[in-house]
């Protein structure tokens, strides 16, 4: 799409976009189907489309309005930072049926965090029928075959490179930092960061953002969006460390009610077993064009098993930083020749990384 | 191979719909398209509604290599553009996104070549919204305020060898739209 490129170019960084507010015929298709686009179109005179307003990034909300216009917000903290949303709400098609949401999800980097880029990235499951709905053949074959999570996939357009969602199409090449953001609008958003310069000292911070308008227009029973939200470290010391996760999104019961998911921690550091899995799927795919993807580094949670577990400086030194206590908790991002890389999450050395012999981790506590 | 049969498998498409039929994990096509004479007696059937004999056209487009013969194309522009502007598919991704060839069945429209001009030209009055489904496909999607005449307009450029730029601003694509329909007459 490169639109998109001239055109995030084009909208200075942070500016909304305007809506029509014509109707939106083609989402009743019932109607359509036995009345013709004409009728419909008659119908819906004067109704707003199920498009909800661009994100607004520059102004000030007042968290009462907020609460009266029926727009959630929420505050979740992880091991990283806290994830918040700037706008939450339901998005109406043109006959004023609920079809999907409105999201401007904010991470807030806390702490222990240092990365001079923080990037978002998603797994969506999306369903209607309570039927998997991957949309298209290339998200498809990325898509979870079987369990639970049938049909989740990582949250990118087909013929996009790189996983992290606010990024334009990319090039061969690219990294998962080097290509840039279509702008923080509908669609897009931007980086993070906390890093302390080496020079003076003084530490800088910016949140990441991710701005969605998930949607099924004609939707039925049973139909959500449900997605897990994730920020991870691209560069700096933390390089492939996550931030921990989120779950958010929507749904309709067996009856068509439809509700929005309240934003909720899914996981406290690296995200669950599901979004790995949808990362390993992504890794193995191409574009729609037959293109290489950039490849996203996957993470798991672990427990240091017994005390006194050296943290080496690399992969072969054995020069000790620090010696972790049982039952620290870690995660690794990494592994060569029998040791992990890790970045320590609690304890004394928490937020620093460091290399640990795989052996003395474990999934779960030890006695 | 009889009308009733290819009666019953417009039914059976209709009711998987286009979701059910290609955007799904499950891949009903093998069944569906094993029996070709009908579905293609369906396209053909002008009794029988749109939406079925654009399924049907859409399952051969997949199915059969050789679909569709030379003679069948100025019938499948109806088709498909009729299906365009009744909005036969809830969610405009089928067609393409914005600036793009990325829909099958605006891939498949655009196969049809100089037969299938006439109709688009007469779609760009269309102003119609139409509404991209997904995540960021809907939300990407969605920002450019597509018409079906956008579309059209889009589908017509690819099928001339045109670049596929698009413009953000409505206004902006009208009066593109406007030089388009002078050029073709």
């Amino acid at each position: 799409m490169g639109e998109l490129e001239a055109r995030a170019k084009r909208d200075k960084v942070g500016a909304a976009l305007s809506r029509q507010s014509g109707p939106a015929p083609n989402l009743v298709s019932s109607l359509q189907r036995y009345a013709g686009n004409r009728a419909v179109q008659e119908l819906l005179a004067n109704r707003k489309p199920a498009v909800p307003d661009a994100p607004s990034p520059t102004s000030t909300v007042d968290l009462r309005s907020r609460m009266r216009s029926g727009m959630l917000v929420q505050r979740i903290a992880t091991w990283g930072g806290d994830f918040d949303t700037r706008t939450y709400k339901a998005v109406q098609d043109g006959a004023g049926t609920d079809v999907g949401v409105d999201i401007q999800l904010e991470f807030k980097p806390g702490k222990m965090v240092e990365s001079s880029h923080i990037g978002m990235v998603q797994m969506v499951n999306s369903k209607d029928l309570g039927v998997p709905l991957p949309l298209n053949a290339t998200v498809k074959g990325r898509s979870i075959g079987k369990g639970a999570d049938t049909g989740a996939h990582i949250d990118q357009l087909q013929d996009f490179r790189n996983p992290i969602y606010y990024t334009q199409k990319g090039k061969k090449g690219d990294s998962l930092s080097s290509t840039k953001s279509i702008g923080d609008i509908a669609g897009g958003g931007r980086p993070g960061w906390r890093h302390k310069d080496a020079k003076t000292g003084k530490t800088s911070t910016r949140s990441a953002r991710l701005n969605d308008t998930p949607q099924l227009p004609g939707r039925g029973a049973n139909a959500s969006q449900v997605f897990e939200s994730t920020a991870v470290a691209l560069e700096g010391k933390q390089r492939g460390t996550y931030y921990g996760s989120v779950e958010w999104g929507w749904r309709t019961d067996a009856a068509g009610t439809f509700s929005i998911i309240p934003l909720a921690k899914k996981q406290d550091d690296a995200p669950s077993d599901s979004f790995r899995e949808a990362t390993g799927l992504w890794n193995a795919s191409k574009t729609s064009a037959g293109g290489d993807v950039v490849k996203l580094g996957t993470a798991e949670g672990r427990f240091v098993t017994a005390d006194h577990v050296k943290l080496f400086g690399g992969p072969t030194t054995n020069a000790s930083r620090r010696e972790l206590d049982k039952n620290t908790r870690v995660q690794t991002t990494d592994a060569k020749g029998g040791r992990s890389k890790v970045t320590v999450i609690d304890g004394a050395g928490a937020s620093e990384v460091g290399w640990v012999l795989t052996a003395n981790l474990a999934a779960a506590k030890v006695p | 191979m009889t009308e009733s049969a290819s009666r019953e498998r417009g039914r059976e498409l209709a009711q998987l719909g286009y979701n059910g039929l290609f955007l799904t994990m499950d891949d009903p096509l093998e069944r569906l398209g094993a029996d070709r004479a009908d579905l293609r007696r369906l396209v053909e059937d002008a009794d029988a509604p749109l939406e079925q004999r654009f399924l049907a056209a859409e399952v051969l487009f997949r199915v059969d290599r050789r679909f569709p013969p030379k003679s069948l194309a100025p019938e499948l522009a109806r088709i498909y553009v009729g299906a365009l502007r009744d909005g036969v598919v809830a969610a405009a991704n089928a067609w393409s996104m914005p600036g793009e060839l990325d829909g099958p069945a605006g891939q498949h429209l655009v196969k049809l070549g100089a037969a299938a001009e006439s109709e688009l030209e007469g779609a760009l009055a269309d102003s119609t919204s139409v509404t991209y489904a997904g995540s960021r496909e809907a939300s990407i999607g969605n920002s450019y305020k597509y018409r079906v005449k956008d579309i059209a307009a889009q589908l017509l450029r690819a099928i001339r060898g045109e670049a596929l730029e698009v413009d953000t601003s409505p206004t902006r694509r009208d009066r593109a739209i406007r030089e388009l329909r002078k050029e073709s007459g």
